[in-house]
């Protein structure tokens, strides 16, 4: 999932993109309010962490421009101000959820999370598609009740894909959805890593999880038990 | 330099009493100077009567006058009244003795039986009313012949008349308009003395000679003088808790600080100075958020607006509606159509601690009724607000700890642990009263009353 971390307190900004990196999301980072309209408007964001105060232009008025923008990934906003008039304003400029500074980096994991698994539908922390169960907050993936292991990266795209099981997913799609701004993006390795999951997932091959579509994308083709 | 309220009101005062009065000294003057005139235009014609009476016209078609006139100043040299008569072709026919050294012209060309009044100046700027009349004279033998009949009378006597009234109307006018303006002095004055008065007590309050204003002002200046006693009392109240407050912060961080300090010789630490150092700093942000929301609350302001509470409601439950979305919460709103006067920021903490909290617990359903209230006597203005879920509820046991500050029921849940402490700083400030009571749903049901003054 690709977040993106609006923060103009660069220890912080930096401390975040480190955990958030760590649990799996692909982090992009914006210091102004001014790069966060950038980002907001020109990357594939999933999810955005604002904080209120930033330099140049408030977080609240960013986040009134992205969604008067019809810019709608869904948004956290972090606040040093404890006034529930403060937050009030936030959440009704367009945030989906507030925390309050300090706070603990297991608590911002856990909101995020849940403001993922709210954009897709999911009220659960754990996504489950047939015989495979994606658990969000231990990042664990069991496939017929057995744990299997994924790298950061194979977690990513499984996550993605669940995440909009049904739907077909270019491999662009799923390559700005997976990888931060920089990365070198090839899409062989795209490629390389559908084939690891496959095998990770379905080494009988008797589910086939993961649809081919000749150029078009992947499809995720077990569907999302409700 | 602005000029006082005094001399603004003196100056507009006196200039508009000064204008109407010039006005009113113009019309009498204009007024009396045309009657003056009318009377002098009378006259002549009456003179130019006597002297028709005293005409005979004899056979010959001449004319005939009495040389005893009624009028004493036709026979007077210099007496300012004169009569002439001329002939058909305007040849002088007869004068009276008091014409003297003066001369006049004929109207030629005026009709017969017209008559017309003629202002003359002569050399000596001395001004001369003419009257000319053209009369037709008939003599016994009825025979007709016409002649010019001239009455002639100086306007010195009218023009002195003027010139005397004159002066004592605006004589008279002058001391009528000092005396109006002595006396509008004198009645401003006493009208703006409550306001002088107001002034140097405040300037008194200034110097730290009083500490509030009185209540001896006029009915206009009591709300002034209460409001400003109010916003002295609230100022005071402020600057109190504020002082309070600070110190209460610098003292209670001091703790926690202590043994943080501890922790600086340790060249490692442990898992238990981990927690310590966790525990430690989790109280020093507790203390510093409860103090930070206790110096902002207001309490009853005295120029506060009034609040629709139904809109300040919906706004939390909306918010709070995206903030546990997951929980799928089942809210019921009874709320009221009442604006309430107290500080925005007031209420927004009150009902935001009180929802979350009840949000936060809730399984499935939340209840919030807002409405006036029905248990107070009908004197005691204000609104109750119940706020009930169907979550665990707290033990009768903790609540004394829960309205503490920094203390959860429960610790796992997040938050800060100050919120229902916050709420009850509040309603104190504002005088109302909290209870935990029994609830339907078998969760936490609040009861709050707030007096104050509602629309």
């Amino acid at each position: 999932m690709r977040l993106l971390i609006v923060e103009d307190d660069l220890t912080l900004q930096e401390q975040l993109s480190t955990a958030l990196s760590k649990n799996g999301f692909a982090v992009d980072c914006a210091a102004t309010g001014k790069d966060a309209l950038y980002f907001g408007e020109e990357y594939p964001i999933d999810i955005g962490i604002v904080d209120i105060g930033l330099p140049d232009i408030s977080g609240i008025d960013v986040i009134k421009a992205l969604r008067a923008k019809n810019i709608k990934f869904p948004i956290l906003i972090l606040t040093a101000r404890t006034r529930w008039e403060e937050k009030v304003e936030g959440l009704e400029a367009g945030a989906d959820d507030y925390l309050v500074k300090p706070f603990h980096i297991e608590e911002l994991l856990a909101r995020v999370n849940a403001l993922v698994r709210r954009s897709a539908g999911w009220a659960a922390p754990q996504l489950v598609c047939g015989p495979i169960i994606l658990d969000t907050t231990s990042q664990q993936v069991l496939v017929d009740t057995k744990p299997i292991e994924l790298t950061a990266y194979e977690y990513k795209m499984l996550e993605y894909m669940m995440i909009n099981s049904g739907k077909v997913i270019s491999k662009t799609e799923l390559t700005d959805h997976v990888y931060e701004q920089d990365f070198d993006r090839d899409s062989n390795v795209i490629e390389v890593f559908i084939g690891r999951l496959r095998k990770k997932l379905d080494p009988n091959d008797t589910h086939k999880p993961i649809e081919t579509l000749r150029g078009r994308g992947y499809r995720f083709s077990i569907p999302a038990d409700s | 330099m602005r000029s006082s309220i005094q001399s603004r009101l003196l100056i507009s005062a006196s200039l508009i009493l000064c204008f109407f009065l010039s006005l009113a000294g113009f019309v009498i003057d204009k007024a009396y100077k045309e009657g003056s005139e009318s009377a002098l235009r009378e006259r002549l014609q009456i003179h130019l009567y006597s002297i028709l009476a005293s005409t005979e016209l004899t056979k010959n078609l001449k004319i005939v006058i009495s040389s005893n006139l009624a009028e004493p100043r036709f026979s007077q040299v210099e007496s300012g009244l004169m009569a002439f008569t001329f002939g058909h072709s305007g040849e002088q026919i007869w004068r009276t003795k008091s014409s003297t050294g003066y001369s006049v012209k004929p109207v030629v060309d005026m009709p017969a039986g017209e008559r017309v009044f003629i202002i003359s100046t002569e050399a000596n700027n001395a001004n001369y009313l003419q009257l000319h009349y053209k009369a037709i004279l008939e003599n016994k033998f009825n025979k007709t012949a016409v002649f010019e009949f001239v009455i002639v009378e100086s306007t010195k006597g009218v023009d002195i008349q003027i010139a005397n009234f004159r002066s004592v109307l605006w004589k008279w006018l002058g001391g009528i308009t000092l005396l109006l303006i002595i006396a509008q002095l004198f009645v401003l004055k006493r009208s703006l003395r409550p306001l002088h008065k107001i002034v140097s007590d405040l300037e008194a309050m200034q110097q730290g000679s009083r500490q509030q204003l009185g209540s001896h002002y006029s009915e206009e200046l009591k709300d002034i003088a209460h409001t400003i006693n109010s916003l002295i009392v609230n100022e005071r109240t402020h600057l109190h808790r504020y002082r309070n407050t600070l110190s209460d912060l610098a003292h209670s961080l001091k703790t926690p600080l202590t043994v943080l300090t501890g922790l600086y010789e340790k060249e490692r630490f442990n898992s238990d100075d981990i927690k310590m150092l966790e525990k430690q700093t989790l109280m020093m942000r507790q203390l510093v958020d409860y103090q930070l929301n206790r110096a902002a609350a207001k309490g009853h302001q005295t120029l506060t607006e009034s609040i629709p509470l139904k809109a300040v409601v919906i706004q939390i439950t909306d918010s709070l509606d995206k903030v546990y979305f997951d929980k799928s919460l089942n809210v019921s709103k009874q709320l009221d159509e009442i604006d309430f006067y107290a500080e925005r920021g007031d209420l927004y903490e009150l009902f935001g601690n009180l929802l979350d909290n009840a949000y936060k617990w809730a399984e499935n359903k939340v209840d919030i009724t807002v409405q006036k209230p029905t248990n107070q006597p009908e004197a005691i203005s204000g609104i109750t607000i119940i706020i009930e879920d169907d979550g665990p509820g707290i033990a009768d046991e903790n609540l004394e700890d829960v309205l503490k500050r920094g203390i959860r029921a429960d610790e796992t849940t997040h938050g800060h642990g100050i919120g229902l402490a916050v709420v009850k700083e509040l309603i104190a400030l504002y005088g109302g009263s909290i209870e935990s009571i029994n609830g339907e749903l078998g969760g936490q049901k609040w009861s709050i009353f707030l007096p104050g003054k509602i629309k």
